[in-house]
């Protein structure tokens, strides 16, 4: 009797002396607040989304082509994109920002914390629209969900209903006075601040989709409401000049301690011909002039001039960063010029010609130089086109700013459109003879060596769905081609 | 606790922390694991003719989840050495057969039971931990990429043996031969899934798997005089491996358990179930499958001249293991000095080999040599003319417009991501040495027992299979996967060494 209850007595202390599998090298996720893990997960998006999504996009809306003997992303310049490259940031965007905002979500309800589920919300939405608008399609509904380790795939318009109406409940259960949790974003601002950055948000999901679903009455009352932000939003000031510290654009492409050798990004000639044609004094705040002659050359996509004597490393132009450079979020020019298509499409004209003349004055303003009226003379707003007008000038506008925005509106508005030339005819890879003055201005050209899947006058419409999740998820779905364009640019 | 720091003035040969030109890091991990294990272990003999072995274990773990970290595994063998009935004569001096049957238990790494952080930081292409916490003054912590499970349960191996131990003509010749079948269930294993669920891996218990073979040992003493000996040892065995079940969650389908991917390429290691454990997948090439077509056969290329791949990673047919491996040892004892050599030998499988992609990326590997790196047109290609039909592929690669690296770096030279594997047969002396046992008569002045003078060397020869001029295929670079991934292959790993040494052993 006395040797069973020592028995059992010794096999209870057992139980606690094994009990130490909790790791000491982790704190209790029950003990972190929202501020301690909001961060994190906010630079992972900032990350993906100013640094590889940059990257690609201004390779594939022709911002950007390959420098002088390197060739990281030769095929980006050739508008090919695998399944293998975008994984990383399908991998930090989701099972990083994502995973961590949701624990966030999950500690704002409790602790009914509404500026910070606001917050934390129009991460995750950015986060999510981002990845539609790469892929066409995502998991959404089954996201996030461990236990299921297959999730289904969400049509990209389902999931930007979905964005839409998270984004109204969250700003529905604040009145602005509410704080938010530690950020970077909007630092020691209430939640009023990010119920503008919400709305803008809002608009670039609607206005995008506006072509494809019916959206207008939900854009009358935002645009009605004209509760935007007055300037850019944009994670800045928050940047230091040490690895692990600086803007992530400019540690991949230009750090000197960690990649000097890793240059890859110039000046492409379809940018620059656009903005000489109108001297534009922004080329100037996007780009640096080369090293030859201080003067401003393109580059031609799909090749990088590796065979010739003349055009080399010094002749090229790189895109200006800084350390502390902006991750630009939204910039008030993108806004000005989602409304100046909302008037075009269900408004006035005249109203539509104001806003995109905001919208370019915004654009220099953020740049920080003059010449506005330049550019508003040469390339004024035509009401019989405004695609065309709204498509360059928001395309050049954004080159320097958000890149990846700019390839997203360029498969939308569908302008610049392809011109008459080819980038065989601006580079002849066998004679090495270069002629940048057959390429009209406000046009594209179709690259050297083309993605044969695409063909000519042709962009890429969207990515190969990642090889992290299609090798790993048998719900992943057939995927459409290169050339099939996303819901919204249909 | 651990400190790192960079740019160290190396001259001053000052190894300390505060010797770095860049800010020190210092990270620090704990690590603590229990287990409390009752064990016991009965023999009985009967008349030095049988013996009956049984043992019993019981283990509790603190690193299975609680409630459930109890695990029980006993084990018995039987054995008998028979010829205590036969007539006692000159060749089968000695034989015994045994019969085994046991169970091993294992636990996990401590810290799989839950979801752990760390602290946050974010990875870009190229650059890991391009936004790295603390940032700007603040600190913060993110969920770990793997989730852990609190329905751990421990590994269990299962083992049934029968073998034979044979001595011929008073131990001249010595045989060992056993068949084994052994089964693995529930090894804990980190799954990878979709990084939509939230983490990129996942840990569970992996499912059953089965190896049984046979091995055997041989060794003989061909030439005994009262001088010289001379040893002869012969090893084999061939072993069989197959993924009998797999997780839950993917019933009927495949786990992949190690994978690699650069560029355009990815190779995949599957445990599939119904196959061995470690078949390769990647993406293969084209070739034109109707038997109508002229151009049955031919490889297909697209209007750059660049071989086309499949769409979708596929099964490669080849697999990570070993058909059967060997080995020899061989020694010459003369007046105490012995010349012994080990030889090891391991056929087939195929590896997965990073050294040899980056050499088609450089330029380095010979096979850029083809056509003398002069312009040409893939022989027998063809290309698709979009309604079934093919025509002649006249389009060339050339270096000028790097054509002829993409082909060498990008699409395997035509072999896509088949380009990346390399057969793992080897033939490798293990060791040579030379040793000298000093004559007792000379040591029993200076009041020693034993001494003994060795020269060795370890690694001398490597001979490997003709398409793998690149690396040793024993060397590998994954590691923390436990058994089931070390041998997917290596990423850039370093030569192996050849070691040369001298021993010296005294006995008093």
């Amino acid at each position: 009797m006395t040797g069973a209850i020592a028995l059992t007595l010794s096999l209870g202390a057992c139980d606690s002396y094994l009990d130490i599998n909790d790791s000491p090298n982790s704190p209790s996720v029950d003990k972190l607040s929202a501020d301690l893990i909001f961060p994190g997960a906010e630079m992972a998006y900032a990350n993906v989304y100013g640094d590889y999504l940059a990257v690609t996009g201004g390779y594939f809306a022709q911002y950007y082509s390959q420098y002088f003997g390197t060739s990281n992303y030769m095929d980006y310049s050739q508008f090919k994109q695998a399944a293998t490259k975008s994984s990383r940031a399908y991998t930090e965007l989701t099972a990083n920002a994502l995973q961590n905002m949701k624990t966030v979500l999950e500690k704002a309800t409790a602790e009914e914390a509404w500026g910070t589920y606001l917050a934390a919300t129009v991460i995750r939405v950015a986060a999510f629209q981002a990845l539609v608008d790469c892929y066409g399609a995502v998991p959404y509904s089954e996201a996030l969900d461990i236990n299921n380790a297959t999730p289904k795939y969400d049509d990209g318009k389902d999931v930007y209903a979905g964005l839409v109406k998270e984004l109204d409940e969250a700003m529905s259960k604040v009145n602005g006075t509410e704080t938010v949790c530690t950020n970077f974003l909007l630092p020691n601002k209430a939640a009023s601040e990010w119920v503008k950055l919400a709305n803008a948000l809002k608009l670039r999901i609607l206005m995008r989709e506006c072509g494809a679903v019916n959206v207008q009455s939900e854009l009358a009352t935002l645009v009605a409401e004209g509760n935007f932000p007055a300037g850019d939003v944009a994670w800045a000031g928050c940047w230091k000049d040490e690895l692990g510290q600086a803007n992530p654009f400019f540690t991949e492409d230009n750090y000197a301690s960690y990649g000097g050798s890793q240059k890859n990004m110039i000046l492409n000639l379809a940018v620059l011909a656009t903005m000489n044609a109108a001297d534009d004094a922004r080329l100037q705040a996007f780009f640096d002039p080369n090293i030859e002659k201080r003067e401003y050359q393109g580059g031609v996509s799909g090749t990088n001039f590796g065979t010739s004597s003349t055009y080399r490393a010094n002749y090229w132009c790189r895109p200006h960063k800084e350390f502390d450079s902006p991750v630009y979020f939204i910039t008030r020019a993108e806004v000005e010029f989602f409304l100046a298509e909302y008037e075009a499409r269900y408004g006035s004209m005249a109203n539509a010609e104001a806003h995109y003349k905001s919208a370019i004055e915004a654009s220099f303003a953020s740049a920080g130089v003059t010449g506005a009226d330049r550019v508003l003379t040469v390339y004024p707003f035509d009401s019989a086109n405004w695609q065309k007008s709204i498509g360059v000038q928001k395309w050049v506008a954004l080159s320097g700013v958000n890149p990846f925005e700019g390839y997203c509106e360029l498969r939308r508005l569908k302008y610049p459109a392809f011109g008459s030339v080819t980038g065989d005819d601006l580079y002849n890879l066998l004679t090495t003879t270069y002629t940048p003055s057959l390429l009209e201005p406000g046009t594209l050209y179709t690259p050297i060596d083309v993605n044969t899947s695409l063909g000519n006058n042709k962009l890429l419409q969207r990515w190969p769905y990642p090889e992290a999740s299609a090798n790993r998820n048998s719900n992943v779905p057939e995927y459409p081609g290169d050339g099939a364009p996303i819901f919204w640019a249909e | 606790m651990q400190g790192q720091t960079d740019n160290l003035a190396v001259y001053t040969d000052f190894w300390m922390l505060s010797n770095g030109a860049t800010r020190s890091t210092l990270s620090e991990y704990e690590y603590k694991r229990r287990l409390v294990g009752l064990f016991g272990d009965i023999t009985l003999g009967w008349d030095n003719f049988v013996y009956v072995d049984f043992t019993a274990r019981n283990d509790w773990s603190s690193t299975l989840p609680k409630g459930n970290n109890s695990f029980f595994y006993p084990g018995v063998t039987l054995s008998a050495i028979f010829t205590k009935f036969i007539q006692p004569n000159p060749i089968l001096t000695f034989g015994k057969v045994r019969v085994a049957y046991g169970k091993t238990g294992n636990d996990a790494t401590p810290y799989y039971t839950a979801t752990n952080y760390t602290q946050a930081t974010t990875n870009a292409y190229y650059v890991l931990d391009i936004t790295k916490f603390p940032f700007n003054g603040k600190n913060a912590f993110m969920a770990s990429r793997t989730s852990g499970s609190n329905t751990l349960r421990p590994e269990m191996t299962s083992e049934f043996e029968l073998g034979t131990n044979l001595k011929l003509f008073n131990g001249r010749i010595d045989i060992d031969a056993s068949y084994y079948n052994r089964v693995t269930n529930d090894q804990i294993f980190t799954l990878p899934v979709d990084p939509a669920t939230g983490f990129t891996s996942q840990v569970v218990n992996f499912g059953k798997v089965r190896n049984r073979g046979v091995e055997l040992m041989v060794n003989t003493t061909p030439v005994k005089t009262e001088n010289f000996q001379w040893d002869l040892g012969f090893n084999f065995a061939k072993n069989y491996n197959k993924v009998l079940s797999l997780p839950e969650s993917l019933e009927g389908g495949r786990v992949n358990i190690y994978s690699f991917s650069a560029g355009n390429d990815a190779v995949y290691m599957y445990a599939e179930e119904g196959k061995a454990l470690g078949e390769y997948y990647t993406y293969l090439p084209v070739y034109v499958t109707d038997e109508n077509s002229p151009y049955y056969g031919c490889p297909v290329v697209d209007s750059a001249g660049q071989p086309v791949r499949t769409s979708e990673i596929q099964d490669t047919g080849f697999s990570m293991n070993h058909q059967w491996t060997g080995g020899v040892t061989t020694a010459f004892t003369l007046y105490g000095v012995t010349l012994s050599a080990a030889f090891d030998i391991r056929y087939g499988g195929k590896m997965f080999s990073r050294t040899k992609n980056l050499m088609q990326f450089t330029g380095n590997g010979k096979v850029t040599e083809e056509n003398m790196r002069r312009p040409f047109i893939i022989p027998n290609s063809v290309v698709a003319n979009g309604d079934g039909t093919y025509s002649e592929n006249n389009t060339p690669i050339y270096i000028a417009d790097s054509s002829f690296q993409t082909y060498f770096n990008d699409y395997g030279y035509g072999n896509q991501g088949l380009a990346y594997l390399i057969d793992r047969s080897y033939c490798k002396v293990r060791n040579i040495s030379l040793s000298w046992s000093i004559p007792k008569k000379w040591l029993s002045k200076a009041y020693l027992n034993e001494v003994v003078l060795t020269a060795y060397c370890n690694n001398p020869f490597l001979w490997t299979a003709k398409d793998n001029r690149y690396v040793d295929p024993e060397s590998t670079t994954v590691t923390g996967y436990g058994d089931l991934a070390y041998g997917f292959g290596e990423l850039y790993t370093n030569p192996s060494n050849r070691t040369f040494g001298f021993n010296l052993k005294v006995n008093f």
